[in-house]
């Protein structure tokens, strides 16, 4: 059994040149209702002139319908500046979460092992 | 001289009040890490994703009805082992509750019953119940662990 810390961590990597602008942010913990706020700032902050964004979700531990609403706002702000999105999940509960959502090609998930 | 048993009961209840509000989200998960035992890591986010869902949209329920009564959080262990969530304001409906399916496609972000769907979809043995008094859901945790 393990002991949540009930936060959800952030952390954002921009990489890439000024042709081929990439960005990657890294969600660790549980991404629920209590946190989507913490995560649409963050996707409203990112630049505008990103062309690739990939969301790593491999380390959550809980993703609810609050958050696949946030991570749908996510792609509809980026599309509306060209950008593309990719969502990395891991995990069987992961997987299962983005296919029930209806998510799994909008979101262009992405399975890969932690 | 008496003969006394210190043996744990082998059934009971466990009841929690909680309020109406968001904050019931995490109390609700850490009543229910505190008292089972989940096989795997993944087994616990299915089973804590779901009542995430049942316990968010009996607080939505609430907000709806403008009433401030508690939501019971109960764990019954032992002949089963089972949580449930009773909420007594309006509830969902039965068609709500019936009409939510796995795999529904859609782009709309606030879209309602897709935490239901979910629900449903991660703990398969899920129930729904609905009466004039409000709703229960039933969580079995066979499948998942065991209450301890």
């Amino acid at each position: 059994m393990s002991e949540s810390s009930g936060r959800l961590d952030l952390e954002i990597f921009v990489r890439g040149d000024l042709d081929n602008p990439r960005a990657e942010m890294r969600v660790i913990g549980e991404f629920d209702r209590l946190q989507v706020a913490r995560f649409d700032r963050a996707g409203a902050a990112l630049s505008e002139t990103l062309q690739h964004l990939t969301v790593d979700l491999r380390k959550t531990t809980i993703i609810d319908s609050a958050a696949l609403g946030s991570l749908i706002r996510l792609r509809h702000g980026l599309d509306r500046v060209g950008c593309r999105l990719e969502v990395v999940v891991s995990t069987p509960f992961q997987i299962t979460v983005m296919k029930v959502g209806g998510l799994y090609d909008f979101l262009n998930v992405v399975v890969e092992p932690d | 001289m008496n003969s006394m048993t210190t043996d744990a009961p082998t059934t009971g209840i466990f009841r929690l009040n909680m309020p109406p509000s968001l904050v019931s989200i995490a109390i609700s998960r850490s009543a229910v890490r505190r008292v089972v035992t989940f096989r795997d890591a993944d087994t616990e986010s299915s089973f804590l994703v779901a009542l995430t869902e049942i316990v968010a949209n009996a607080i939505d329920e609430h907000a709806r009805g403008g009433h401030g009564r508690p939501i019971v959080l109960e764990v019954r262990f032992g002949a089963d082992d089972l949580v449930r969530v009773i909420d007594t304001g309006d509830g969902f409906s039965d068609q709500i509750a019936a009409s939510v399916k796995p795999d529904h496609v859609s782009g709309d972000p606030e879209e309602r019953g897709r935490g239901l769907a979910l629900a449903r979809a991660l703990v398969p043995t899920i129930e729904f119940e609905t009466s004039g008094a409000g709703s229960t859901v039933t969580l079995p945790v066979a499948g998942f662990g065991i209450v301890r």
